[in-house]
């Protein structure tokens, strides 16, 4: 519904892109993506489904974000390209890009409904302020993320569960069909984990596609539907039993992850993961 | 009471005294402003650097017009346009750290203005209204133009309002809904840059960063909303400047410099008040168990 209201709407970069009804949601051809120290991303094609979860691992470093930002229209890539619903990402604004909380500065003088009603902006438009539907789409993002007793609190009194919340209200403010949620589960303890999950189910019922970065690869292979293991090039993707095999987690990972064979399972101790601590 | 009203009405008799009060009540309201986007951004640095790299400009206006003062704000405007552009430039193509860059560039830009005024004899008197400020100088002429770009800067950052909230929290937020980012991120720099030239004669080159920077410094310690921030900040901008043009009447100290410390002041007063509600809270239980609630509640 809300694309077919946005297509009309001119913006100052021109109308927003149509969605190709049987295109896949994200679609990368021979994507190459180079920073100055070398190529990022390497030959990566893939595609995703609407409604897909996707869980994107590789160590630290592996062009996780990269690939993330390249998909959102942030980055634009070296050579190849990303195709959301058929069209380039850039005309897009159903593509919500969640940060690592880590990059986030919390203490930024804003409430938790002023970074939701962010989600907006586009959609209330320039020389506007948000109208009453805009407060009221805030508050039911908010109430389907359980954060509405903590609408007016300041982004500083939350915990690391609580901020990541906030962050999937905002997509959901903005109406995204495509989140990218850059290392959400990193840092929060299992019941603020498990709400998060509880969420992507929401998200699911309600055809939105998610790729989330992880370094969690227990989880990864028991919670998502497809695992795409990264390092700087596509070494799988498909399902986790069909990735998650000794050669290609030693060619992500190096040595940086220790194998062990126990019977017919195979299981992996840990990755090069950075547990910064960031969650509070 | 009379003694009072008697302090507070004297200086009002001398139409220049007038003049200065009006100016450095607008310019509070404008510095403050734009300055809460200096402080949130962390942008102090390049407002200083900015503000002392319009010195040649102000040093052409002055030796075109041969010392009026009338073209200095024209030539200034230029110049603070032309750097807040290129030191955008700067930051995005230098190999050096964008610090690195800015440094070099505008301490060579300060050097350049400083030169070019030095050529002209007896020029320190006007070196030195440049560089601490002249605002028992400022005309009616002076006064109508701090008005209308005064009021053009912030009826800008009243209109974008969200954009810049956004852009200044989550600038990949800004680029996924397709906000014209890099050309707000402009907007912003020259804002800085006309606030800066708005406020040239209240303060002067070399102090312009106080009045960017601790008044919205002020306002941030005490309230943690934007629009409260912004307003807060413009009050104790204007205070300072009406309060420090007083003691500058009344103790014969150079305007500008009196301007800063009674904001540094007002910047040193929040900070106490800060601290003391801080321990006040850490003594008190209930505090804490509020918090735990939250904890469990996630």
């Amino acid at each position: 519904m809300a694309i077919l209201k946005d297509l009309q709407k001119p913006t100052l970069t021109g109308h927003y892109a149509h969605h190709a009804a049987d295109s896949p949601i994200v679609e990368a051809a021979a994507l190459n993506v180079g920073y100055e120290t070398g190529l990022a991303l390497e030959n990566i094609s893939f595609r995703v489904k609407v409604g897909e979860r996707v869980a994107v691992v590789g160590p630290n470093g592996a062009g996780k974000s990269t690939l993330f930002k390249v998909i959102a229209g942030v980055i634009n890539p070296t050579s190849g390209e990303v195709r959301v619903s058929g069209y380039a990402p850039g005309g897009h604004i159903c593509i919500a890009y969640l940060p690592q909380r880590s990059q986030v500065d919390w203490t930024f003088p804003v409430t938790v409904a002023d970074v939701v009603m962010m989600g907006r902006i586009d959609k209330i438009g320039l020389l506007r302020w948000p109208k009453r539907s805009d407060w009221a789409i805030v508050s039911r993002s908010l109430d389907q993320v359980g954060l509405s007793d903590l609408a007016k609190r300041r982004i500083d009194e939350l915990s690391g569960g609580q901020q990541q919340r906030m962050f999937i209200a905002r997509a959901l403010a903005q109406e995204a069909e495509l989140m990218l949620m850059d290392e959400p589960l990193t840092g929060l303890d299992v019941t603020s984990q498990e709400i998060i999950f509880g969420l992507l189910d929401d998200l699911r019922k309600n055809g939105v596609t998610v790729m989330i970065s992880t370094h969690d690869l227990d989880q990864a292979a028991e919670r998502f539907d497809r695992v795409m293991l990264l390092n700087h090039r596509l070494l799988g993707f498909g399902p986790p039993e069909a990735v998650f095999n000794t050669q290609s987690l030693l060619e992500a990972y190096g040595g940086h992850l220790r194998l062990v064979q126990n019977g017919d399972q195979l299981l992996a101790l840990g990755d090069t993961c950075c547990d910064d601590g960031d969650g509070k | 009471m009379n003694a009072w009203l008697e302090i507070i009405t004297a200086p009002l008799h001398y139409a220049f005294m007038v003049r200065g009060l009006l100016a450095v009540l607008m310019v509070g309201i404008v510095c403050a402003t734009v300055g809460t986007y200096v402080v949130l951004r962390g942008m102090a640095f390049f407002g200083d650097a900015l503000s002392h790299a319009i010195l040649p400009g102000v040093a052409v206006g002055y030796l075109v017009g041969g010392g009026a003062r009338g073209p200095l704000f024209w030539w200034a405007m230029l110049a603070a346009v032309i750097s807040s552009i290129g030191i955008g430039a700067i930051s995005k193509g230098a190999k050096l750290s964008e610090d690195t860059a800015i440094g070099v560039v505008f301490a060579g830009m300060f050097a350049l203005g400083i030169a070019m005024i030095s050529t002209v004899r007896s020029y320190s008197v006007d070196l030195a209204h440049f560089l601490f400020g002249d605002v028992l100088g400022v005309s009616n002429t002076d006064l109508l133009l701090i008005g209308i770009f005064g009021g053009l800067i912030v009826l800008t950052v009243v209109l974008f309002y969200k954009e810049f909230l956004v852009l200044s929290f989550d600038s990949l937020l800004a680029m996924t809904l397709r906000l014209p980012a890099q050309l707000l991120e402009y907007l912003l720099l020259v804002l800085i840059a006309l606030a800066i030239v708005v406020s040239l004669q209240t303060v002067g080159v070399a102090l312009m960063v106080a009045m960017l920077v601790t008044p919205a410094a002020t306002a941030y310690l005490l309230t943690r909303r934007l629009p409260t921030m912004m307003l807060l900040a413009a009050a104790i901008a204007s205070a300072s400047g009406v309060i420090g043009l007083y003691i500058s009447y009344y103790a014969s100290i150079a305007s500008g410099a009196a301007i800063v410390l009674t904001s540094t002041t007002f910047f040193a007063l929040a900070w106490l008040a800060r601290s003391l509600k801080r321990k006040k809270m850490l003594a008190r239980p209930a505090q804490n168990s509020r918090d735990k609630r939250l904890e469990i509640g996630d």
